[in-house]
């Protein structure tokens, strides 16, 4: 006999992504899913951003940190200070929605305005999986060779912001930004993008109040909706 | 390489539903998976096999059928099936298409016995 099933094989991941998103509303917190191949930069990026939101806009972070193995980069964002979660896929490719659920259970949001997850260095599986995030952050770095749009093309095309890593490298390696421009105007016109070096801190600046404005603007929207005030149903659950 | 995850979302569904209308066995379950999921069917297939073992779908048949995205010509309008994000416009040959769905992972059915 033949039982008609019609459903998203994803529909898990997505409803409980719902509810993470639902969370961060509640909790008045901007989130930022941080993705990239591996050695891009992102945790040096975090390591920039995060101090740089606390001194020049008040804004305090966590982290939630994803590896394959170890505590590694969960160890550097620890020493800045900050509440760290470190998740360990134990040989996943990505993260998901339920590891996110489950991180956020050890994780006091209260006095957190900002929450960046660091993906598992990947420029393919975790494009699919919808965290609950606000803001999806892809790092691209220099010497990764400015292809990587067209030979990731999903990373790019699902991604909010673009930030392209150790711009200090430039002048010795045959990187065209244009190329990348180009590639991602196609796939993804929207796409914002940050030119940056996290070693020399160039460019931090511009990419750091961007975010605080999409904190901002964040905040007004969630204060208008009732977020926060127990509006959110979808938190108690 | 997350098609093990998927693997094994679609065997707790269909085991979920299959015991609770007391079947005995999933002979046959039928999949749509769209171009643009970075889904490989052959490495889903084998996962599939791997994880149903000793579960009331081993042996089952997995149908995989593929499914194109939509693309959106942002020049002249045409609307044409895509396999790839990146894509040249069927009708005026501009590079400047937008692409929607085809990434779309659906159990459609599966066949049982009593």
């Amino acid at each position: 006999m033949k039982i008609k099933l019609v459903r998203k094989i994803m529909a898990d991941n997505n409803a409980r992504a719902r509810r993470n998103r639902g969370l961060f509303a509640d909790s008045r917190v901007l989130c930022v899913n941080v993705l990239s191949g591996p050695g891009a930069g992102k945790t040096a990026i975090l390591e920039k951003t995060i101090p740089a939101l606390r001194e020049q806009f008040a804004l305090h972070s966590a982290v939630i940190e994803g590896d394959v193995e170890g505590d590694l980069d969960g160890a550097r964002l620890d020493a800045l200070g900050v509440p760290v979660v470190q998740l360990n896929t134990s040989g996943a490719c990505h993260l998901d929605a339920t590891m996110i659920a489950s991180a956020l259970e050890e994780l006091d949001l209260a006095g957190t305005q900002v929450l960046f997850i660091e993906n598992v260095g990947n420029l393919v599986c975790p494009a699919g999986f919808d965290l609950g995030e606000d803001l999806r952050a892809v790092v691209l770095s220099i010497p990764e060779g400015d292809d990587k749009p067209i030979k990731y093309p999903a990373m790019f095309k699902k991604a909010t912001v673009l930030l392209i890593n150790k711009c200090d490298l430039a002048p010795h390696l045959d990187f065209s930004i244009d190329r990348v421009h180009r590639a991602c105007k196609r796939l993804n016109p929207e796409l914002v993008t940050f030119e940056l070096s996290a070693r020399t801190g160039e460019g931090v600046a511009e990419w750091v109040a961007f975010l605080a404005e999409k904190y901002r603007l964040k905040a007004e929207q969630d204060r208008r909706t009732g977020a926060g005030a127990g509006g959110n149903k979808e938190q108690s659950r | 390489m997350h098609e093990a995850s998927i693997a094994q979302s679609i065997l707790e569904v269909v085991s979920r539903q299959a015991e609770a209308g007391g079947y005995r066995k999933v002979t046959r379950i039928v999949i749509k998976v769209g171009y643009l999921s970075s889904v490989v069917p052959e490495s889903l297939e084998f996962a599939f096999q791997a994880l149903s073992r000793g579960t009331i779908a081993e042996g089952a048949r997995l149908d995989i059928e593929e499914v194109p995205g939509e693309g959106r010509c942002r020049a002249c309008g045409a609307v044409f099936p895509v396999d790839s994000f990146l894509c040249v416009c069927e009708r005026c040959g501009t590079c400047d298409v937008e692409v929607k769905g085809g990434d779309d992972l659906t159990l459609e059915s599966m066949d049982v016995e009593a």
